[in-house]
């Protein structure tokens, strides 16, 4: 029942796909201009023409490694902050403004004084982190706080330990929010890091190759790299998915103590 | 030495609930607690059990500050088995164990409370509160939701924690504290007055 299910989803994944790149082809037709628009046929020969040169893959690789630290340290440091905010008020109102401030400024602005203040590796490290840190610290701080009150009542009523408490209830209660602060940032991650390297263009960066792509008006090769950005994108998105699953699974398994459930020996 | 309360006061939004309270628990056995809802017998739980600052007043005797508690919610914890929720509190496996017999719920271990019935949850919440290694018990409605038959089996377990400590039970059910309470409090209230009768 369940495979039958999945099979569908696939048939339909591949039937909006095909319906997707006909009219994609039809209005490559219909422009009739290589200049302004590619054909699904060419930028397919681009991909394969990049794929057999080991720079593109070096490429994918710089720019992967670039986007994901700024992606890991703004939700490290998002995490501690909020942590901190929900136990110290004055940590609350100090950062506050300056959180709000970073949700309404425009990336590019940030972009632009990131490349006064640094080299241009640190500024797409720079832009990903500022653009996760807000996400996942209003997450994590809406996850604390909404936190049961009963359970952290019965959690002092037992004597557990700070440890336990934060172990069994705390976590458990905020990684539903985690986990959405971690999806959605992810993918804008990857879309403000591909700016960020569109206006730094640092050497072996996507953003680099589409910044010359419309330089040369490789409409081809600019598509291209799109599309190399929007699989990467897509397929993290997923793979953080499965992983957050599989631990949710290894937590239900090895349960609170760490140990295997089911009966005592 | 007995667990005593010396001219509390608790105020909730201004209103006092409880009102130059003092009463004396015995050292061990079971003390029925019956009242109309909302006379503050849940105030009086929490603040036996610390939950509850009182504004004034004094509450002497728990040792060890150690208070087992069968919450009128169940307050167990969603994401663990009912194994792991009795192994939390009892750092104990094997203990969780035989208290999983004795709620007659052996196979039920590996389970998750929401896919247990209400009776079976409060069992649960009933185990946790009588196997924790405390100086007081305190049982709000712990019966709710099973069969006399089940009650019945039940309430041995609930004689045998009574015999070390004090165990109040607070219950709307006359014959649950017919047959479990050795002491019987009628409570009125807010403020709680309390009433001994017998």
């Amino acid at each position: 029942m369940r495979t039958d299910g999945k099979r569908s989803g696939r048939l339909a994944w591949i039937w909006v796909t095909l319906v997707w790149l006909a009219i994609w082809q039809g209005a490559y037709l219909l422009v009739g201009q290589d200049l302004l628009l590619a054909s699904p046929w060419q930028v397919l020969q681009r991909l394969a023409l990049q794929g057999v040169r080991p720079s593109f893959w070096l490429t994918v690789l710089y720019s992967f490694l670039r986007i994901q630290a700024g992606f890991l340290l703004g939700l490290a440091c998002g995490s501690l902050l909020a942590v901190l905010t929900v136990r110290l008020a004055w940590v609350k109102r100090l950062f506050h403004p300056a959180i709000s401030a970073i949700r309404a400024t425009p990336v590019a602005s940030f972009i632009i004084l990131a490349l006064v203040w640094m080299s241009h590796n640190r500024v797409v490290v720079f832009i990903v982190f500022l653009m996760v840190l807000p996400i996942v610290w209003r997450n994590v701080t809406e996850g604390i706080e909404t936190t049961d009150p009963q359970l952290l009542e019965m959690g002092r009523v037992f004597h557990l330990s700070r440890l336990e408490v934060v172990r069994a209830i705390y976590i458990p209660s905020v990684v539903p929010f985690f986990v959405t602060a971690a999806t959605t940032s992810l993918g804008l991650g990857w879309k403000a890091g591909i700016a960020a390297e569109v206006l730094s263009r640092p050497p072996l960066s996507l953003g680099r190759q589409l910044y010359d792509a419309k330089i040369y008006l490789e409409t081809a090769d600019l598509l291209a790299f799109t599309s190399v950005v929007i699989i990467i994108s897509l397929a993290l998105e997923h793979l953080l998915l499965l992983l957050f699953r599989q631990a949710g699974r290894l937590f239900q398994r090895r349960g609170i103590t760490g140990r295997k459930a089911g009966p005592a020996a | 030495m007995s667990i005593e309360l010396k001219q509390v006061h608790v105020l909730r939004d201004g209103r006092p609930i409880l009102q130059d309270l003092s009463l004396t628990l015995p050292e061990r056995g079971i003390v029925g607690l019956s009242g109309p809802s909302g006379c503050g017998k849940t105030t009086l739980l929490h603040t036996l059990c610390g939950l509850l600052k009182p504004d004034s007043g004094t509450v002497s005797g728990l040792a060890r500050g150690r208070v087992g508690v069968a919450f009128q919610e169940d307050r167990l914890l969603p994401w663990l088995t009912v194994r792991d929720n009795l192994d939390l509190v009892l750092h104990d496996r094997t203990r969780a164990e035989i208290w999983l017999e004795r709620m007659q719920l052996a196979g039920q271990g590996s389970q998750f409370p929401h896919q247990l019935s209400g009776g079976m949850k409060r069992r649960i919440a009933l185990a946790r509160a009588l196997a924790f290694d405390s100086d007081l018990i305190l049982l709000d409605e712990p019966f709710q939701g099973m069969d006399d038959a089940l009650k019945q089996n039940l309430y041995g377990w609930v004689r045998e924690a009574a015999g070390t400590r004090p165990l109040l039970l607070v219950t709307h059910d006359a014959a649950e504290c017919d047959a479990l309470a050795g002491t019987m409090w009628l409570a009125d209230g807010p403020p709680l007055v309390i009433f001994h009768s017998r």
